[in-house]
C-alpha cells in the first residue's frame, strides 16, 4: 500500500470525531485510508470472537447487514471470525464500514483478509493509531478496542467466550458510556459464556435485530420479513422456513411433497430475492 | 535366405506393426539382433535358440541377422519370441509362410518351445486389428479372453512346434473367429456398488450425481465425516449407461497395458470406478515410470475417478491433473517412447469442511481456528476446483421428525432421467468418434441454440450476477449445468427453474463464508 493514500488526522483536527476525543486515553492521531467522513457517521460496533462458531458469524454478518441497510455505519476490528463477518455483512448491505487495526495501517492482519481490507479501503474506511509499518503486538490489539467503542454509539457483542477480546471492547464501551448489546447463546457452550455473562451483568440481550434498529431510531425495515411478491410455491417454502428455523432441502421436499430438484430451484430463487439464506446444506430466514 | 514376419509393438495404447526380418548368410555362427530392441527383447535371442532346438529343429549354424523394422522406434516386451523364431525357421525354409504373409505372430516362448499367455495380449490384438491384420498366431491361453474382437482369425497355439506344423500343412489349428458374438454381460447399469435407494436422506446429493451422470459433469462434495460421501459417489456407476463395445475395447486395452487385468476379469465390461487413497504416488495417479504406464487417471477413462479427502493429496499432483482433464488425454512420452493415454472421466472430489470435519455441523462444534480452516481448504488446487462444474455441501442426516418421512429415490428412477438426457444430448449435440457429445465435455462449446434460455432463466442469471457475484466464466459453466438439467427434464429451452437449480451448485467464494 502506497503511503501517499494515508491521511493523518491529528487530535485537534476538526475531522477528528468528538466522541473519540472525549474518551480517556484518546489516540493522538489517526492514520486513515478511505472515506474519512465516516469518522463522524452514525456508527455501531459489531465485534466477536475470532474462533466464532457458525452461529456467531451468522449473527455478526446479519447484524452488520441490517445495520448497513438502515444506514448505520458498522465499526469492527477486521479480526478473523465475527469481526470479518460483520464487515462482510455491512458491505453486503451496501453500507459503510470502518475497520480499526491494531497494527500499522499498511499491514494486513490476518493476511487472509487482504481482499476484504482493499474493499473496505475503497468503500469504507480503515483506521489505525499506529504509524505505518508498526507490527501488531500483544497490547496493541486490545488497546485499539477503545477506539472501536469510542467511534460507536453502541457496541454489539455477537459471540464471545470467557477470554474474548470483545469483552475488553465491552468494558471500554461501558466506561465510555456506550450502550452494550450481546447476542445470547447456548448456556452450555463455552463460546457463548462471555456474551451471556455480559447479559447477566446488565448488557442488553439482542433478541430482535429490529429492537436495536429501533433503539438507534434507524427505522427498522420490516418489509423483508414479510415479502409480498412471492409465487404460491415460494410462499410455501418461505413459510416453512419461518416455522421450522433451519431446514434442509430433503426435509422441505418431503414435507411439501415436492421434488428435490424443484425445491432446490425455489430456494435459490428466494435466495436471490434476499428472502432466504442457504448455507451448508440448510436454508433459513435471515 | 531372407524372410519377413509381422508382429506389433505398443506405443501407448496404439500398436505399431513391426516386421521381423531374418537374413541368413554363410560364415561363422553368429546371431545379431538390431532395430532398437530393449534389454528384454535382447533376451529373446537365448529363448528363441533353445525353443527352436527343443521344438525339434536344428538351430542354423550361420550368420543370422534379425532386424526389427521400422528401426527407429523402441521395441519392448517378451512377445517378440514367436515372430523371431518363425522368421528364422522361414529363412531356413523349415516353415512355409505361403498364404500367411499377412498374418501376425506374438507370444513368449519357454525354453522347451511352449508359448506363455501374454499379459498384453488384448492390447496387441486390438492394435493389430486396427492396423488391418485379420490372422493372428498367438498363445492358446490368450484366445478365450478375446471374445470381444470379431472378424479376426485366432490361431491359438500351444507352442512353436504346433505353429510350424500348421504352417507346413499338418496338424491343422482350427482358427477361432468371434463373429458378432459380442454381448456384454451387462446391458444394464452396474449395480455392484449398490443401489441409491440404500442411501437415505441424501436426495439432494443424489440429484447432483444424476446431473453429473447425465451430462458428464464433475462434482465437488464438501461435508463432515459420516455424511456418506463415498457411499454416494460409488453408487454413480449404477446410473451410468453401460459401456459401448468400442468403449469396452478401449478400456480393456488400458487395463491390459497397465497389467491390471485379473484372470477372472480379462474383459472390462463395466465402467471403471477408481478411488485411490490420498497416499498414492504421483506416478501411480498421473501415470509414468521408466516405461510410461497408465496411472489412475487413465484407469478411470470412460468411468469415474473419486478422490476422497482431496486436501490430503499432494498439491503438486492435483495441479498436474488439470491439464490432462482438460485435454482428455495424458502425454507421457519419453525419448524412444511415444506414450499417450486417454483419460476422460467424471471426476468426483470429496472433502471435509475443515481439519476436524465439523465446521457447519449443527450438532458438533468445530474447534478449528478460521486461519487453520482456510489453510486446509487452500491446500486444494484452486485451478482444479475451478474447473469443477457442480459444488455441493452435504450434511449428516439428522434423525428428527422432519426426516424419515421422505422416500429414498432408487437408481432405476435416476437412471431413467440420465438416459433421457443422454438421448437429448445425442440429438442436440451430436456425436464425436461414435460417442454422444456431453454438455460437460471439456473443449466442446454447446451451440447457441442449445443454450437458448427463456426470459425467466435470463432474469435468474442476471440476478445471480448481481446477488452472488457470478462471473462471466462461471455463468458459462452454470449454463451448461442448466442445459443438462433441462435435458433430464426433457425441455427444449433452459427455463428459470433449470437455471435456478444449476445456480445452487455454484462454487461459493470464500467471502460468502
Ligand atoms: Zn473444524
Amino acid at each position: 500500500m502506497a503511503t501517499e493514500n494515508i491521511v493523518i488526522i491529528e487530535r485537534d483536527d476538526e475531522r477528528f470525531p468528538e466522541s473519540l476525543r472525549a474518551i480517556t486515553d484518546a489516540p493522538k492521531r489517526l492514520h486513515c485510508i478511505g472515506d474519512v467522513s465516516l469518522l463522524r457517521a452514525k456508527s455501531v460496533a459489531v465485534v466477536g470472537a475470532r474462533r466464532a462458531t457458525d452461529y456467531g458469524r451468522w449473527a455478526a454478518r446479519t447484524i452488520g447487514r441490517r445495520l448497513a441497510e438502515s444506514g448505520v455505519c458498522v465499526v469492527s476490528g477486521m479480526a478473523e471470525g465475527a469481526d470479518t463477518a460483520a464487515h462482510i455483512g455491512a458491505l453486503e448491505g451496501g453500507g459503510k464500514t470502518v475497520a480499526v487495526l491494531g497494527c500499522g495501517i499498511d499491514i494486513c492482519f490476518p493476511t487472509g483478509n487482504k481482499k476484504l481490507k482493499r474493499e473496505i479501503e475503497e468503500k469504507g474506511l480503515v483506521v489505525s493509531e499506529y504509524p505505518p509499518g508498526a507490527p501488531g503486538g500483544k497490547f496493541t490489539f486490545p488497546r485499539r478496542n477503545r477506539i472501536i467503542s469510542g467511534l460507536s454509539a453502541a457496541v454489539v457483542v455477537a459471540e464471545a467466550g470467557v477470554a474474548s477480546g470483545s469483552l475488553i471492547t465491552a468494558e471500554f464501551a461501558v466506561d465510555q458510556g456506550r450502550e452494550v448489546y450481546a447476542v445470547p447463546g447456548n448456556i452450555n457452550r463455552l463460546l457463548s459464556a462471555g456474551a451471556n455473562k455480559l447479559i447477566r451483568d446488565g448488557a442488553r440481550p439482542l433478541v430482535l435485530i429490529d429492537d436495536l434498529l429501533a433503539d438507534l431510531g434507524a427505522g427498522a425495515k420490516y418489509a423483508q420479513n414479510d415479502p409480498t411478491d412471492l409465487a404460491e410455491e415460494e410462499r410455501a417454502v418461505f413459510n416453512l422456513a419461518k416455522r421450522c428455523g433451519e431446514v434442509t432441502i430433503d426435509e422441505a421436499a418431503s414435507l411439501l411433497m415436492r421434488s428435490v430438484a424443484s425445491l432446490t430451484a425455489t430456494v435459490t430463487l428466494l435466495e436471490m430475492k434476499g428472502v432466504l439464506s442457504y448455507e451448508k446444506g440448510r436454508f433459513f430466514v435471515p | 535366405m531372407m524372410s519377413s514376419v509381422l508382429t506389433a509393438s505398443l506405443c501407448g495404447l496404439d500398436a505399431e506393426i513391426v516386421r521381423v526380418e531374418t537374413d541368413l548368410a554363410q560364415g561363422l555362427p553368429y546371431f545379431a539382433l538390431v532395430g532398437l530392441p530393449t534389454m528384454m527383447v535382447k533376451e529373446s535371442k537365448e529363448r528363441v535358440r533353445s525353443a527352436i532346438s527343443n521344438a525339434g529343429y536344428d538351430f542354423p549354424m550361420r550368420r543370422i541377422t534379425l532386424n526389427l523394422s521400422p528401426a527407429d522406434t523402441r521395441k519392448d516386451g517378451s512377445h517378440f519370441d514367436l515372430p523371431m523364431a518363425v522368421s528364422i525357421l522361414a529363412a531356413e525354409d523349415l516353415v512355409d509362410l505361403d498364404g500367411y504373409e499377412d498374418a501376425a505372430f506374438f507370444g513368449e516362448l519357454s525354453l522347451d518351445g511352449s508359448l506363455q499367455r501374454s499379459e498384453i495380449g488384448a492390447a496387441l490384438v486390438l492394435g493389430l486389428k486396427e492396423k488391418g491384420i485379420r490372422k493372428i498366431f498367438l498363445p492358446e491361453e490368450n484366445v478365450p479372453e478375446l471374445s470381444l474382437v470379431d472378424g479376426v482369425e485366432f490361431y491359438g497355439a500351444r507352442g512353436l512346434r504346433s505353429v510350424a506344423d500348421h504352417l507346413n500343412g499338418y496338424n491343422h489349428i482350427e482358427p477361432r473367429v468371434y463373429e458378432g458374438a459380442y454381448s456384454l454381460a451387462l446391458s444394464e447399469p452396474d449395480m455392484t456398488n449398490g443401489d441409491f435407494s440404500e442411501v437415505k436422506g441424501q436426495e439432494r446429493a443424489k440429484r447432483a450425481l444424476q446431473i453429473c451422470a447425465a451430462g458428464g459433469h464433475d462434482l465437488a462434495m464438501t461435508g463432515p465425516p459420516g455424511a456418506g460421501k463415498s457411499m454416494l459417489a460409488s453408487r454413480i456407476v449404477s446410473i451410468l449407461p453401460p459401456l459401448t463395445k468400442a468403449e469396452a475395447l478401449e478400456v480393456t486395452k488400458i487395463y491390459n497395458i497397465a497389467g491390471n487385468l485379473r484372470d477372472k476379469n480379462r474383459l472390462i465390461q463395466t465402467r471403471p470406478y477408481r478411488a485411490p487413497h490420498h497416499s498414492i504416488s504421483y506416478a501411480a495417479l498421473i501415470g509414468g515410470g521408466c516405461v510410461p504406464m497408465p496411472g489412475e487417471l487413465s484407469l478411470a477413462h470412460r468411468g469415474v475417478l473419486f478422490l476422497d479427502e482431496l486436501p490430503e493429496f499432494e498439491r503438486r499432483t492435483l495441479d498436474m491433473m488439470r491439464q490432462p482433464m482438460e485435454d482428455g488425454y495424458i502425454d507421457l512420452s519419453r525419448v524412444g517412447y511415444r506414450n499417450t493415454y486417454p483419460c476422460d472421466f467424471i471426476f468426483i472430489a470429496a472433502m471435509n469442511p475443515c481439519p476436524c470435519g465439523y465446521h457447519g455441523d449443527p450438532e458438533h462444534e468445530c474447534r478449528c481456528p478460521e486461519s487453520t480452516r482456510r489453510r486446509y481448504i487452500g491446500k486444494v488446487s484452486g485451478p482444479l476446483l475451478d474447473r469443477i462444474d457442480l459444488h455441493l455441501d452435504i450434511q449428516r442426516v439428522r434423525y428428527s421428525e422432519l426426516s424419515g418421512a421422505g422416500r429414498a429415490v432408487s437408481s432405476a428412477e435416476l437412471y431413467e432421467g440420465v438416459m433421457k438426457a443422454r438421448e437429448m444430448q445425442r440429438i442436440g449435440n451430436g456425436e464425436r468418434d461414435g460417442r454422444t457429445v456431453l454438455n460437460g465435455d471439456a473443449g466442446v462449446e454447446p451451440s447457441e441454440e442449445r443454450l437458448a434460455m427463456d426470459a425467466g432463466a435470463e432474469e435468474a442469471l442476471r440476478r445471480a450476477h448481481l446477488v452472488f457475484g457470478i462471473s462471466a466464466r462461471r455463468s458459462a459453466k452454470m449454463k451448461r449445468v442448466a442445459r443438462t438439467i433441462a435435458d433430464i427434464e426433457g425441455s427444449g429451452a433452459i427455463r428459470a427453474e433449470h437455471m435456478a437449480e444449476a445456480l445452487s451448485y455454484r462454487q461459493k467464494e470464500e467471502a460468502e463464508l
